[in-house]
């Protein structure tokens, strides 16, 4: 990888890197660390990684790092929670609201798999390589997940 | 197929959207008229989380990279690949150098060889000299080759003191406070407005007589002490004390009168110089030209006897000069094999690598 392949990375993948790590991490402070480690990381690998499995690169960096902050953040408390904002109570009617705390509800492990399947729309297999894990796995825990999320909606239907 | 205890692991397929499209028709199928199982379908399609395309990430710029410029070697880390660079830059600049540096001086014939032709002879100074010749030359340089090479300091007189004394005793030559002496007689001769003779082979003649005829003398200084290392009270033996003295006072004549000559052919030799004592090492076509400036010279207030050189009496001078002869063509021959490397090298790009490693990149 070249400098040139590696800038068009930025350019193209800097964004849906960025969202997955905030939804993993769920702060955009640490998001915007994990980013910026992912792409370093890639830059001292570029020698070593191949232009057209640079973004699988940056996603598997990118979801361990995640998973460090995000246990790492259960000893930190925040003064302010952004997951809680404001505007965003229980009960609003918001699907997109309703999901982001659906979301919460999840270990780390499974909302990255979510992520990583709703949001950059990677098979079960691509989603196994990235976080280590085996097809079956990657399957079992997304479908626990699902599980996790429909239920949430249709209590969430059911208070309205 | 699907079933009543599958059709949930299905439709969360469907939401993964890990199935094919008969699947997911045959999944249609088995909940169509089924509300509560349409239901719960949609509630699994709901679950999809949606990205948000305006969440962008601000502050690329700090991310991209910069084409790399040329790379810094450090010599505290790579000192050794340095130091090798430096000494090859260095052999290739005194190379160029020796080429370019050094007088202008350079002999040049005009006409043609069967005309009276003139050789110039060309320094820096652009004095010139010429000389009417016949014979055929060629344009050359002599400081391409010796303008760098100077031989020690040579001292004629020394020489030919060494050269009697081997002559004499066939031994080794005697000290230098004798030959200090030596010098100091031959003085001392010269005021006293002796005759100079012919130097020749005759001062073993000389030994052999004061040997055989004036043992026994005393009291005075004998010649052929010098040989045995100049004791201070040299002893003479026999009688003939004043012969001795007549062929001694002859041979130091003959001594001086030739030690003038040596230095008048090696002042000649070394007029490019400015009389500088530094002996110019010419190749043997200066010699041949500057040996026929000197008879020419010679021939209008020299005797002809002593145009004959020191040299040319000895019976190795011919062997001494076809080995300078051998030995400039040489090294003649190595200054042209450089001069058309250099030649051949010249706007040429030189990368000095070590593996991967780019140490040195220059243009001669």
């Amino acid at each position: 990888m070249e400098v040139n392949d590696y800038n068009a990375c930025v350019h193209q993948w800097a964004d849906g890197l960025f969202r997955f790590a905030r939804k993993c991490t769920g702060h955009e402070e640490d998001a915007r660390d994990v980013v910026q480690g992912s792409f370093e990381i890639l830059w001292q690998k570029r020698r070593d990684v191949q232009p057209g499995k640079a973004k699988a690169f940056l996603f598997q960096v990118a979801y361990h790092q995640a998973i460090d902050v995000y246990r790492k953040k259960g000893r930190i408390t925040y003064k302010e929670d952004p997951e809680q904002p404001e505007n965003v109570r229980p009960g609003n009617p918001d699907l997109k609201k309703v999901l982001e705390r659906a979301l919460g509800l999840l270990d780390e492990q499974a909302r990255a798999l979510v992520l990583l399947k709703d949001y950059e729309g990677y098979n079960y297999e691509e989603i196994g390589r990235i976080t280590n894990l085996n097809e079956a796995q990657v399957k079992v825990y997304l479908h626990r997940a699902r599980k996790v999320l429909k239920g949430y909606l249709v209590s969430v239907e059911n208070i309205i | 197929m699907i079933t009543n205890e599958n059709y949930e692991e299905y439709m969360m397929l469907l939401a993964d959207g890990e199935l094919s499209q008969s699947e997911t028709e045959a999944l249609k199928a088995f909940i169509k008229g089924n509300k509560e199982l349409e239901q719960e379908l949609a509630y699994y399609m709901a679950a999809r989380i949606v990205p948000d395309n305006r969440e962008i990430y601000i502050g690329k710029e700090e991310l991209l990279k910069k084409a790399t410029p040329a790379r810094i070697i450090g010599l505290r880390k790579n000192w050794a690949y340095g130091i090798a660079a430096g000494i090859v830059l260095l052999i290739f600049l005194g190379i160029f150098k020796q080429q370019g540096g050094g007088s202008k001086s350079e002999i040049v014939k005009t006409g043609s060889s069967g005309e009276n032709s003139k050789l110039k002879i060309k320094n820096s100074n652009e004095t010139t000299v010429t000389k009417q010749d016949d014979q055929p030359t060629t344009i050359f340089s002599p400081k391409d080759s010796f303008s760098k090479i100077k031989k020690p300091i040579a001292n004629p007189a020394h020489d030919l003191y060494k050269e009697e004394a081997n002559n004499v005793t066939g031994s080794e030559a005697p000290k230098q406070d004798s030959f200090d002496r030596y010098i100091a007689r031959a003085d001392k001769s010269i005021n006293k407005d002796a005759q100079p003779k012919r130097f020749g082979w005759r001062v073993d003649k000389v030994k052999k007589d004061s040997i055989s005829h004036v043992a026994g003398a005393k009291g005075s200084h004998d010649y052929n002490n010098y040989n045995r290392g100049w004791r201070k009270e040299p002893v003479l033996f026999g009688q003939g004390t004043r012969n001795l003295e007549k062929q001694k006072q002859d041979t130091v004549n003959e001594i001086v009168s030739n030690i003038f000559e040596k230095i008048n052919i090696d002042s000649l030799i070394n007029s490019d110089n400015g009389g500088d004592r530094n002996l110019f090492i010419p190749d043997s076509s200066t010699v041949a030209l500057k040996r026929s400036l000197n008879e020419e010279k010679q021939e209008s207030n020299i005797e002809p006897r002593q145009k004959r050189n020191f040299l040319a009496r000895l019976p190795i001078v011919g062997k001494k000069n076809v080995g300078i002869n051998l030995v400039t063509d040489a090294v003649g021959d190595k200054v042209n094999k450089v001069r058309q490397i250099k030649n051949n090298l010249k706007n040429t790009d030189v990368v000095i690598k070590i593996g991967n490693k780019e140490l040195l990149a220059f243009n001669l």
